[in-house]
């Protein structure tokens, strides 16, 4: 087990800095030149051979990619200026290890513009994941204990309609007319959930109701399917048999065994939602991850890009696995070696 | 005035897509150049700004942005000169700000003496001198910290100049080349400042409003870090730290003496900014104009599918338009269309009507056949080949028939991609091809558009630009677009889309910069604009206009045209 670890932990780790170089080498053949778009209208092509060098983009791209890898284990200072550091330290930036490097177009650490973005992310995924595992599943159930009834046939049509829809479409609606125009939900933005519990939820809650919205409703399918397998089984007669209240037999014994194959679905869902919260993000002004490498592609920032690009990367392989170690965990005929 | 081109690179998409958001079937926008409800403005309550995109730079000497320039100017930085809060061209006659008139100069036009007037102060209470200015306006010439910004003070400036014919000073923080600058701008006292120029500018004082001119203290620069702490000596200032991508609330400049001050009347307590926002939900905003919608306004211009709302009923109190100093224009490329009668046979085949109503009618714009703006004092109404604005691609065919070329002759036009430019694309083809041209339409993906057609590798026969003057003179105009010695390297075309560099048109920028008179210079733009339109090198198509919706608390509501027709801070009131 401990052998597999180590050899996932290695590929994972090799993969990263893969991407990492992918994103690098696709941003410099893009038909655009950052050092263009550090000088105003009227930009001469001296002063764009300037700043590029400023910026350290006449470089070649690997010692370029160098100093970025390097910078994950020493600190690095913006811009790497001897003559500015002797008369002007107060204009440099410091950047500790590990630091992800410096974003011209926004003038600060990568550190920095992550540390605001991520919470932001992580608090509309982790939600909209609570949301949508507690009303999904329950809903499941709900449809499942019922099954054929008009309530099941009602889920099942409003789960159908509900995953039909694109989450810009739900979040605009649920921005513009919702919200905005009929204030039936309060007005969507993030404040730290440190200092305002309260307007953080509120403020959360149409963002975490878009983008669950269609998980939500593949989940109340997923579960309702489980369900009703695990709930043919014999187990369950026996436990009916035996005079069990039927709230103890759906809950305790068919969910139970129809759990883990949702977990395991969740996991993988984790890691793809974090396409979906760059929408959400968009249409809700959150400036979370999504949004903030959105910006960076047309400010052509290629150090937030390649930050954006390896934080979804390592989501989805971080989460695959943690997912395998649980099957291992789950299912006792699974044995990594 | 301003946003372009070094602006729309940035975000090709968003402007461009401002534009093409112009786009509506409405009728025409109700009030030109809207006047406030006047009067009956009091000070206090709290103005909301909902902005969909963020202002690149709030830094003064690196802003560059027409909204940005407008909102800075107005709040937090004074200029020796601005333009004065009114309606239309009268909104481009420059007015003293921070200096007791619009200068005194020298006879040559290369000195220029200001003095600045007394109670201007900076937040903290200390007075704003000529060292505060010269320090300023210095930090433009550290142009790998202090980035972006406009460069005319590295060109006007009397600095020593290095073997490469550039300025020989690296700003106030490496300051190699400090005691040449310090003989550019002297202060012979506190509140007195000369600018020594190299050439005879004889416009400076319209330079002089653009906050890249603003002062700045030294003690409280940071560098590239500055765009979020703007110390200011304007009526407001920051609260806590502005946010480059969210925004900020800046609050009353306790130290603001409003009597030094005859343009900013700096009525609402308090300015809340929001980035971000799409443009269609600030506009559901606005139109539900609900708890703080009431007080606010808007620098993004109405969006299609909010125009027919704005433009109809009872909205339509609460909205406004202006025809905002940017020019719509096609440029040919004379490398790869060297003739001129083929050149000229493009011109004459377009129909401007149909363009601008693919732009969404006269909400949009309004035809033109010059690159200059009908808000300047450069601007003269012009047809050149006598087709007037509908064209004639009967009349352009026989021109190019004289040129004895092959007959269809082939060309691309390149334009930056969205469903307004899809439609005029369309028209263009279609006019084109009537005059027997042969037409490829390469519509381009809108964030990468300007640096696509300024690769003199990729760049088309015929590629579309839009431009506004930074400031109001044909100098803002024909030099930055016009002049190939400034613009054209060997991996870029920089603005000059048409390669144009031509050494007699060259010869006449020189001379017409020389001027010392600046009526003289105006009408040697005028001139300059007619030749490269005659000369079927650039094709002008629309005057743009503007369309706004604010909140029905907002009193005094005026666009300014001098800055690129945004709202006009200065007079905004909300009580």
């Amino acid at each position: 087990m401990l052998a597999y670890v180590v050899r996932r932990c290695a590929a994972i780790v090799v993969m990263l800095i893969a991407v990492s170089l992918l994103t690098y080498v696709l941003f410099f053949a893009i038909p655009r030149d950052p050092a263009r778009l550090t000088c105003g209208k009227v930009c001469t092509p001296e002063l764009i051979s300037q700043n590029r060098q400023a910026l350290g983009l006449d470089r070649s791209v690997a010692v370029q990619y160098g100093d970025f890898l390097k910078g994950l284990f020493v600190s690095r200072d913006f811009p790497d200026d001897a003559e500015l550091k002797r008369t002007h330290p107060e204009l440099i930036t410091h950047c500790h290890a590990p630091c992800l490097g410096y974003s011209p177009s926004q003038q600060t650490t990568i550190n920095n513009i992550m540390g605001r973005a991520a919470p932001v992310t992580l608090s509309l995924t982790v939600g909209a994941l609570v949301l949508w595992l507690v009303v999904g599943v329950g809903l499941g159930v709900l449809s499942a204990v019922r099954r054929g009834r008009v309530l099941d046939k009602l889920l099942l049509g409003v789960s159908l309609i509900g995953y039909s829809f694109p989450t810009f479409f739900v979040g605009l609606i649920l921005y513009d007319i919702v919200s905005v125009k009929y204030g039936l939900l309060p007005e969507p933005g993030y404040v730290s959930p440190g200092s305002d519990p309260g307007g953080w939820f509120t403020g959360m809650l149409a963002p975490w109701i878009t983008l669950a919205l269609a998980y939500t409703a593949l989940y109340v399918r997923l579960t309702r399917a489980k369900m009703l397998d695990s709930m043919s089984g014999d187990y369950i007669r026996t436990a009916r048999a035996k005079g069990l209240p039927g709230h103890r037999v759906v809950l305790k014994h068919g969910l139970r065994a129809s759990l883990p194959p949702i977990i395991t679905i969740a996991g993988l869902d984790i890691a793809g939602v974090l396409g979906a919260t760059a929408i959400t993000e968009q249409v809700f002004n959150l400036n979370g991850v999504g949004s903030t490498v959105i910006a960076a592609v047309k400010d052509a920032d290629l150090p937030i890009i390649v930050v954006g690009v390896l934080i979804a990367a390592t989501a989805v392989v971080v989460v695959n696995f943690v997912v395998d170690l649980l099957y291992a965990a789950i299912d006792p005929k699974v044995r990594y070696t | 005035m301003r946003l372009a081109r070094g602006a729309v690179m940035c975000l090709a998409g968003g402007i461009v897509a401002v534009l093409a958001l112009s786009a509506c079937t409405g009728k025409s926008g109700k009030k030109d150049s809207a006047g406030g409800s006047g009067g009956d403005q009091a000070r206090g309550g709290t103005l909301y700004l909902n902005t969909s995109r963020a202002y690149t730079h709030l830094d003064p000497q690196r802003n560059y942005f027409g909204d940005a320039i407008e909102f800075e100017s107005r709040t937090l930085a004074r200029t020796l000169t601005t333009f004065p809060a009114a309606e239309g061209a009268k909104s481009t006659e420059v007015v003293p700000d921070a200096a007791t008139d619009t200068g005194t100069r020298s006879a040559d036009a290369k000195t220029w003496t200001f003095t600045l007037k007394p109670d201007l102060k900076w937040q903290d209470g200390k007075p704003v001198t000529c060292a505060d200015f010269k320090y300023g306006i210095s930090r433009s010439f550290a142009t790998d910290i202090i980035t972006s910004g406009p460069l005319y003070a590295l060109d006007y400036l009397n600095v020593p100049r290095d073997s490469a014919d550039q300025a020989a000073y690296n700003g106030p923080y490496k300051k190699s080349g400090q005691a040449g600058f310090d003989k550019s701008i002297d202060c012979p006292s506190p509140n007195k400042i000369v600018f020594h120029l190299r050439h005879p500018v004889a416009d400076f004082y319209q330079t002089l409003t653009m906050p890249a001119f603003a002062a700045v203290r030294q003690d409280k620069d940071n560098g590239a870090k500055y765009d979020s702490n703007v110390f200011s000596d304007g009526p407001y200032m920051i609260q806590g730290k502005w946010d480059p991508v969210r925004g900020g609330t800046l609050v009353r400049n306790p130290n603001w003496v409003a009597t030094s001050d005859t343009v900013r009347k700096a009525y609402p307590d308090k300015i809340v900014v929001t980035f971000g926002e799409t443009a269609d939900t600030v506009y559901q905003k606005l139109e539900s104009n609900s708890g703080t919608q009431k007080n606010a306004v808007t620098t993004t211009v109405a969006p299609p599918a909010a125009i027919p709302t704005v433009l109809s009923g009872p909205m339509q109190s609460r909205s406004a338009s202006v025809t905002d100093g940017f020019i719509n224009y096609l440029s040919v490329n004379v490398v790869k269309v060297p003739d001129k009668q083929i050149r000229q046979a493009i011109a004459m085949a377009v129909d401007r009507n149909a363009y601008v109503t693919a732009w969404g009618g006269s909400a949009a714009g309004a035809p033109t056949n010059s690159l200059i703006s009908p808000l300047l004092k450069a601007y003269t109404k012009y047809d050149p080949f006598g087709v007037g604005d509908k064209g004639d691609p009967a009349k352009a065919k026989a021109v190019l028939q004289a040129a004895g070329v092959h007959i269809p002759y082939p060309i691309t036009y390149q334009y930056s991609k969205d469903n307004t430019q899809d439609k005029a694309a369309i028209n263009i083809k279609s006019e084109l091809e009537a005059a027997g041209f042969k037409v490829t339409l390469d519509g381009l993906n809108p964030d990468t558009y300007y640096d696509v057609v300024a690769n003199p590798k990729q760049t088309a026969e015929l590629t579309w630009a839009r431009w506004a003057a930074d400031y109001p003179s044909g100098s803002a105009v024909i030099p930055p677009l016009m002049d190939g010695r400034i613009n054209i390297s060997a991996d870029t075309l920089g603005n000059d889309q048409a390669a144009y560099n031509d050494p007699s048109a060259n010869k006449a920028i020189d001379a017409a910069l020389a001027l010392t008179d600046d009526a003289a210079q105006q009408q040697a733009w005028t001139a300059l604009d007619q030749r490269i339109v005659k000369e079927g090198v650039i094709i002008p198509m629309m005057a743009d206009k503007s369309l706004y919706l604010y909140g029905s608390n907002v009193k005094g509501y005026l666009l300014n045209a001098a800055f690129g027709g945004f709202v006009d801070l200065a007079v905004v009131a909300v009580q």
